[in-house]
């Protein structure tokens, strides 16, 4: 640009921008990120660890690295309706994913109740309208587990993904996905799928979602940007079963256990931009005294202790010999959750702000 | 200029291109630049407005004159008769009006608002284009501003990892 406007008035612009939509416009140009990056408040936010329990609360570890074991601030508890923007009496929402500060929400138990949206700083709360039919009893623990949530960084919108087991005769639509700022869930067709592997998780990292299928050593990429899918390799000597998707430096990572059964590697998938294939590359091995079940669970909690404690091997592989670090989580989901103003009144035109009804 | 009172004060507005408009000094003053130069008696006769042409200093005057406080004779009667909730209800709908104009008008008046410093004028532009800003994907963004997406792809790939908030 915008040579048409002067630093100034972009700077007034961009002000104004609610944070993720200031982040998306540091792609625009060179000059457009200057402005961003020197006229406007530090855009680093430190991310902190969100934990959903299985009972439906959540808390916040502000600082992982320091903590000892004691649950940090709880944003809501599962017996306390009062807790605003948590949960209404009688409802177990689990954490589906985060993004951007944004936290989506889905209950454990329900078959027939909807997303919700929160944003805990600013106290916003949105509830999505319902998949046009219920889902069919799965396997699922939870109904939470079907979904995914994810935001395209280019097209810098929210997309919820649901995933369903089985694909019905004569149909092969199993994706539903709904995009903040529509007013409904739509069919997506992708052809036959294999079934999902839902304890992997379903994860969105940098547009993209993925979930692993239960048979097969493979992973499933939806482009949440073209809405296209395609299949991924897992690395070449995972079990074939036993793993956890999550996101680690900003990429797909893959962790699993591998016997002897302390022992567990996180994997991540490197840049599709400059191969022509998905290449894996081992980032940690990690080594511990906890049950290897609970680890996955742990991942972000590794990634932000081992920034702290980085040993390298030879191989450049992190080895991780921090023995506390994994108990205050057990049997919980972890996710790295950042502080942010982003707006939910935006996506208003389907609900009505602080929606409790 | 028969709703003039006599005693109203009348300012010349010049633009480079050598048009000029005469105002009502209230109505000048919307401008906390022009309001500056007359307080501080650099006002004579005439005031250049460097930079900007007839076409968008008449739009801007047009926005000011629409904008100005409605105090004094003419105002008091206005507002004897419209409830203010009504009035506001109307400038809205008049300034959605007024912004209904295409993209280099936009961005000379965005020019034109903060040079002039009119903060309702600036609002009013910028909103627009942030509106347009939000609502559009990375391309469409590009070609609003008619600008050009100078990154290499790796770089592209960088900074798109730097924008993931939980990356640290």
């Amino acid at each position: 640009m915008p040579r048409e406007l002067s630093s100034d008035v972009l700077v007034n612009i961009v002000l104004r921008l609610p944070p993720s939509t200031r982040r998306l416009t540091r792609l625009v140009c060179r000059h457009w990120r200057d402005v961003v990056d020197t006229r406007t408040a530090k855009m680093q936010s430190c991310a902190k660890l969100l934990v959903g329990t299985g009972e439906g609360s959540a808390y916040i570890v502000d600082d992982p690295s320091t903590s000892t074991g004691s649950p940090g601030r709880y944003l809501w508890k599962n017996n306390d309706a009062n807790a605003r923007p948590g949960p209404r009496e009688g409802t177990m929402p689990m954490v589906v994913g985060t993004c951007n500060g944004l936290i989506c929400l889905r209950d454990k138990r329900m078959s027939d109740t909807a997303i919700t949206l929160v944003n805990p700083v600013t106290g916003e709360r949105l509830s999505l309208p319902p998949l046009p039919s219920a889902p069919e009893r799965t396997c699922l623990v939870g109904w939470h587990e079907a979904y995914g949530f994810g935001y395209h960084p280019t097209a810098g919108r929210y997309k919820i993904v649901h995933v369903d087991a089985y694909a019905k005769r004569g149909s092969l639509q199993q994706l539903k996905v709904f995009t903040l700022g529509e007013s409904s869930w739509r069919d997506v067709a992708t052809g036959s799928l294999p079934r999902c592997n839902y304890s992997a998780g379903i994860v969105g990292v940098d547009g993209t979602m993925y979930w692993a299928a239960k048979k097969g050593k493979k992973l499933m990429a939806f482009d949440l940007g073209h809405e296209r899918l395609s299949f991924i390799k897992s690395p070449p000597d995972a079990p074939s079963d036993g793993w956890h998707l999550t996101e680690v430096r900003a990429r797909l990572a893959i962790l699993y256990s591998l016997s002897p059964a302390e022992k567990s590697e996180v994997w991540v998938l490197e840049d599709a931009l400059t191969m022509k294939e998905h290449t894996w590359s081992r980032l940690y091995i990690v080594e511990s005294d906890i049950p290897p079940h609970s680890l996955p669970m742990s991942c972000h909690l590794i990634r932000d202790v081992v920034s702290k404690h980085k040993l390298s091997n030879d191989n450049g592989v992190e080895e991780i010999h921090e023995k506390s670090w994994g108990r205050i989580i057990l049997n919980r989901h972890t996710f790295a959750y950042v502080e942010t103003t982003e707006p939910l009144c935006v996506y208003r035109c389907w609900s009505l702000f602080f929606d409790y009804t | 200029m028969a709703t003039r009172e006599a005693g109203k004060k009348m300012i010349m507005l010049k633009s480079p291109d050598g048009m000029e408009f005469e105002v009502e000094e209230a109505v000048a003053m919307e401008s906390q630049t022009i309001r500056k130069m007359i307080e501080d008696d650099c006002a004579d006769t005439a005031i250049l407005i460097p930079n900007i042409n007839s076409k968008i200093l008449s739009r801007v005057i047009e926005y000011c004159n629409k904008h100005v406080p409605t105090t004094g004779a003419t105002g008091a009667a206005a507002s004897d008769t419209v409830a203010p909730a009504a009035l506001a209800e109307d400038l809205k709908i008049w300034d959605a009006e007024f912004i209904k104009v295409n993209r280099a008008t936009r961005f000379n008046l965005i020019q034109a608002a903060s040079y002039l410093n009119i903060k309702g004028l600036l609002d009013l532009t910028s909103q627009t284009t942030i509106d347009t800003i939000s609502d559009n994907s990375l391309e469409e963004i590009r070609s609003f501003l008619s600008t050009k997406n100078d990154y290499l792809p790796e770089e592209e790939q960088t900074i798109r990892r730097e924008n993931q908030w939980a990356f640290q």
